[in-house]
């Protein structure tokens, strides 16, 4: 463009600028008249007007400003040395090669420069530590100070060794390294940073650019800028970096308590050496982040168990497993099972994140890494079977499911054992013999945990299948205690029917029904039980028939030997209640539950019981999918009530909090449900850790809400980590994870993403479809949003399909005033809107 | 007062007026002049050691220009020029500063940039100081009075009413100026254009 040309152009841009948006049409029609050229870029130049207001607003910072102002320091003479060329920078300083200028010594060095802006008072003093700190190291494997002054300016700088050589982790990968002499190397960094530890001194910033290997081989630690000494009195350093606010380190190597900026000590190093050996040990990083982000790193330093390394390998990334391996000289496979064992507890022990439980200082790890070169038992023992079942509970579904059926299964031996040591003491005798089966078939399971191989329980599924897969094969050797057996074998039907193996349940669950009716001529409570049991297996694999006979004979044997009113009988009730529930039938569910509530609030005789508790719980949901809000709403408000009073953080405190919050999200009442939502997803963090279904579901929750409220963005984002966390945990076909799918479809839909909405919508359907009864409303809410996508894309009779086809499922399933059918009714009048218009 | 000083001065304010009378070669002569000021004077400002140090362009360019011109005698046009050329120094210390930065980083190679990361930089707060100083060239060539606004701006970090006085017009002229020449630079710098 000419200048005459841009004359003209900005003449008519000034213009435009002064009018408002509605304006400048007809004016740049008048102005422009046939000059098409002309408006394309006056109109480029008004949009790009408006995106560019803050373009220019901040001029260059003072740092770089400053900076700038230094001009190029090379050929600066500083000190008795001329500087030759940029070498590396720092945060705050740069670092120079240099030689000395006079001809006393023709040895090259490095000359490390504070950064021109960064003079506060706080860094000289930095400075003036790092200098102290080097001049009181003299190791092979440290690079030494040789001298120190000030420039000048007045600016200070350090003169170094200069290492000629690669950082560790290239240097290993650039020689092909094998895991052995990768080890040898590692223990070399440990020496150098024993060395450090017995000086009092915490590196702090161990990480491969501080560690270079020179040509030769040999270790050079570097940098010792941050680092900390132990002695803080006689140094004065430790107001100055414990201050919160201040906490130099470099993300990917810090240790949990860098990040909390909790207390450093020589522990800090260990971790950072751990997360080096990790690297060095399989090419990867010990966290998985589903971004990457510095505060998405912080949370998993804090949070997440790292990977094995054996493992890490080979999950998929960059760089492949292939190249890892082919940089170690190995393949894959291989490598993995180099690492397996003794090498990832290694690791895992100095990766610790209570620096306590870690290796005590840098030497033990090294003690531990000849132990393993030289095949001799290493020290580090993985976590005890008490801390990863703890641990596996808390990140496993599957296992907690089982453990919780584990766990309930011993309780309620105990307790009817005592129950029934009270109520007949004649016959203390059977009591005695009762508690004594109980207590044998705790042994029994517990028995069957501790001999599982511990190495192998980060597997959760897996090796809580083999334990039991063991358990199953000794049932045979207690057949000379056909009691015994079959109490046995109704508990391990229970653990199965939780971990989802249903088919071996239902054979032992039979098992035991068929030999506790021959034991006792038919009628017994513990037959009733088993009943019971293989009831709710029926019904977990979709035989609602069957299950419902069961639980009703299971019913009538209670009733029968324990009178019409008992707990066990309002049990029974409240499990025929939720299966009606599942089945859709809402009025017989909701009659039977009363029952039970009834039963249950006499018994308990006004106390709330865990038991009436659960009946007005299943009650109140109930009434809630009716529709029935007003009077669902007090009862949900009651049982919270109590749950709090009752103290404890539990899941079922949890559960409340998030049905009494649906429930007034679906009343519009977002404000007063959000900070409910907030709590559960906090307690259940509190109690699962975040990777964990009923987290997924807080999420998921709280992502509803956020659509909402018209916040789509953190709408988004939440059901999205929803989508991955119930993905990982769930898996692809787990109908929660397609609730996810349908939703965030919608969110998508309504956000005009359409053809996205429409592939969400189908994914989701595909599993519905494959997971649920033929008529359910899930499925026919996909499809209800799917027929909404349909509609925008202008494929009016495919659409209209869907909606008029999945409309009477969902308003027969679910209450007019459910939300899902609400927006079944919305999405039908905007079908029609755009129907009409299109005529 | 010395008499060196003395000269000196003198010697700058007449090549003040040359360059902004359009002679090439007084800008060359007095560019290290005016950049071995602001070094010494910037150096002098970071060596007080101030944890709230901040550097602010005018505080520099006064106390240059009392060193290179002096408070005596001063005539309003001269201030002016000295300021505009200031603002010409720094663009020309800074974009010196990212190429050879630019060039260091990226191991001696030329950095060829990529569409994402160019608009990402054309968005940025601090844009690519290359880029930009290449499309401020451009902008001169056409409208020479938006690209001194702007170097007074963002390299001399005046305010609107300090640049229009530097320019001789109405801060309404200015501010207006402003916001085409931003508008055509961000245009300039993004990379659909």
């Amino acid at each position: 463009m000419n200048a005459q040309r841009w004359r003209q152009v900005d003449r008519v841009l000034e213009a435009a600028l002064e009018l408002s948006t509605a304006e400048r049409p007809p004016y740049l029609d008048a102005a422009c008249g046939g000059d098409a050229e002309l408006r394309r870029e006056v109109e480029q130049l008004l949009r790009a007007e408006e995106d560019a207001r803050s373009f220019l607003e901040t001029p260059p910072s003072d740092e770089v400003v400053a900076e700038a102002l230094k001009g190029p320091q090379e050929g600066r003479r500083v000190g008795a040395y001329r500087l030759l060329r940029r070498i590396g920078e720092g945060g705050m300083s740069t670092v120079y090669l240099a030689r000395r200028d006079d001809d006393q010594y023709r040895r090259e060095v490095a000359v490390k420069l504070l950064r021109r802006g960064f003079e506060t008072p706080e860094l000289l003093h930095r400075f003036r530590t790092e200098r102290q700190i080097l001049a009181g190291l003299e190791h092979p494997s440290i690079a030494r100070l040789y001298d120190g002054g000030t420039d000048e300016d007045g600016c200070p700088f350090l003169v170094m060794e200069f290492v000629r050589g690669l950082p560790i982790d290239l240097y290993c990968d650039r020689e092909r390294l094998p895991v052995d002499a990768r080890l040898r190397l590692f223990q070399e960094v440990c020496a150098a940073v024993r060395h450090a530890h017995q000086n009092l001194l915490v590196h702090r910033d161990l990480k491969p650019a501080n560690i270079l290997v020179a040509s030769e081989g040999e270790v050079k630690l570097l940098d010792f800028g941050i680092a900390k000494h132990l002695d803080a009195g006689k140094q004065g350093t430790e107001s100055l970096h414990t201050r919160t606010g201040l906490r130099p380190m470099t993300p990917s190597y810090a240790s949990p308590e860098q990040v909390r900026g909790a207390a450093i000590t020589t522990a800090t190093d260990v971790y950072a050496l751990g997360v080096l050996l990790y690297g060095l040990l399989c090419g990867r990083g010990p966290y998985q982040l589903a971004e990457d982000l510095a505060h998405e790193l912080e949370r998993a330093i804090l949070e997440q168990e790292p990977r094995r390394p054996s493992d890490a390998l080979t999950r998929a990334g960059e760089p492949s497993a292939e190249a890892i391996a082919r940089a170690r000289g190995t393949t894959p496979r291989e490598l993995a099972r180099r690492l397996e064992g003794d090498l990832d507890t290694i690791v895992l022990t100095a990766l610790r994140k209570q620096p306590e439980r870690r290796y005590g200082s840098a030497q033990e790890l090294a003690d531990d890494v000849e132990r393993h070169l030289t095949a001799r038992p290493v020290a580090a023992r993985p976590d005890t079977v008490a801390y990863r079942v703890g641990k596996f509970v808390r990140r496993n579904t599957l296992a907690v499911v089982a453990a919780c059926a584990l766990l309930s299964v011993l309780v309620a031996f105990s307790v009817v054992t005592h129950r029934q040591s009270v109520r007949i003491g004649r016959e203390r005798d059977i009591a005695q013999h009762e508690r004594q089966q109980a207590q044998q078939v705790s042994d029994f399971l517990l028995k069957l945990f501790e001999r599982s191989d511990p190495t192998d329980a980060d597997r959760a599924d897996l090796t809580l299948r083999q334990v039991l897969d063991r358990g199953v094969a000794e049932i045979d050797d207690l057949a000379d205690q056909p009691e015994l057996q079959s109490a046995y074998m109704t508990v391990l039907g229970k653990v199965y029917r939780g971990l989802g193996l249903f088919d071996v349940a239902a054979g032992l669950l039979e098992r035991a029904v068929e030999q506790r009716r021959d034991l006792s001529g038919g009628d017994h409570v513990e037959v009733a039980a088993s009943l019971n049991e293989l009831a709710s297996l029926y019904q977990d694999q979709g035989d609602y028939e069957r299950a419902e006979t069961i639980f009703r004979e299971a019913l009538a044997i209670r009733r029968r030997l324990l009178g019409v009113s008992h707990p066990e009988v309002a049990q029974s009730l409240n499990n025929l209640a939720l299966l009606r529930y599942v089945q859709g039938d809402h009025e017989s569910a909701e009659t039977h539950l009363r029952e039970a509530l009834e039963m249950t609030r006499e018994l308990s005789a006004g106390e709330a019981s865990h038991d009436v508790l659960a009946a007005a719980a299943n009650l109140a949901l109930v009434l809630h999918e009716k529709g029935d809000y007003e009077e669902a709403e007090p009862l949900y408000r009651e049982i919270l009530e109590r749950r709090r009073r009752l103290g404890a953080e539990s899941y079922d405190l949890a559960v409340s909090l998030n049905n009494l919050a649906m429930l007034l999200l679906d009343q519009g009442a977002l404000e007063s449900a959000e900070p409910l939502f907030q709590e559960s997803l906090a307690l259940r963090r509190r109690l699962f850790g975040d990777e964990h279904p009923h987290v997924a579901l807080a999420l998921y929750n709280l992502g509803l809400l956020r659509h909402e409220e018209g916040d789509y963005e953190a709408a988004e984002r939440l059901l999205a980590d929803a989508l991955a966390l119930g993905r990982e945990l769930q898996g692809e076909d787990h109908p929660r994870v397609a609730n996810t799918l349908t939703s965030l479809a919608r969110l998508h839909l309504a956000t005009g993403r359409v053809e996205s909405a429409e592939r969400l919508s189908r994914q989701a359907l595909d599993v519905y479809r494959r997971k649920l009864p033929p008529v359910h409303f899930r499925t026919a809410y996909a499809e209800t949003v799917l027929g909404g996508c349909l509609t925008e894309l202008g494929r009016m009779e495919e659409a209209e399909a869907l909606l008029a086809g999945s409309y009477p499922v969902l308003e027969k399933q679910l209450s007019r005033r459910e939300p899902m059918t609400r927006d079944a009714l919305a999405l039908m009048a905007r079908h029609r809107a755009v129907k009409t218009g299109n005529r | 007062m010395t008499h060196a000083r003395e000269a000196t001065r003198d010697r700058v304010t007449e090549l003040l007026l040359r360059w902004s009378e359009g002679d090439r070669d007084a800008s060359e002569a007095l560019m290290p002049l005016v950049y071995d000021s602001l070094r010494r004077i910037a150096a002098g400002y970071f060596r007080r050691e101030r944890a709230d140090h901040t550097l602010q362009a005018t505080a520099i360019v006064n106390e240059a220009y009392i060193e290179l011109v002096g408070q005596s005698g001063i005539r309003w046009q001269s201030r002016a020029h000295f300021i505009g050329f200031f603002a010409r120094v720094m663009r020309r210390v800074l974009v010196d500063y990212a190429r050879e930065r630019n060039y260091a980083k990226r191991g001696g190679k030329l950095r060829k940039v990529t569409l994402a990361e160019a608009a990402a930089l054309a968005t940025a707060k601090t844009p690519d100081l290359m880029a930009l100083d290449d499309a401020l060239s451009s902008l001169a060539e056409i409208d020479p009075r938006k690209a001194s606004l702007v170097e007074l701006r963002f390299f001399g970090g005046l305010t609107n009413e300090e640049a229009a006085q530097v320019l001789g017009v109405s801060r309404a002229t200015a501010i207006r100026e402003w916001q085409r020449a931003r508008a055509w630079l961000y245009r300039e710098l993004s990379p659909s254009a």
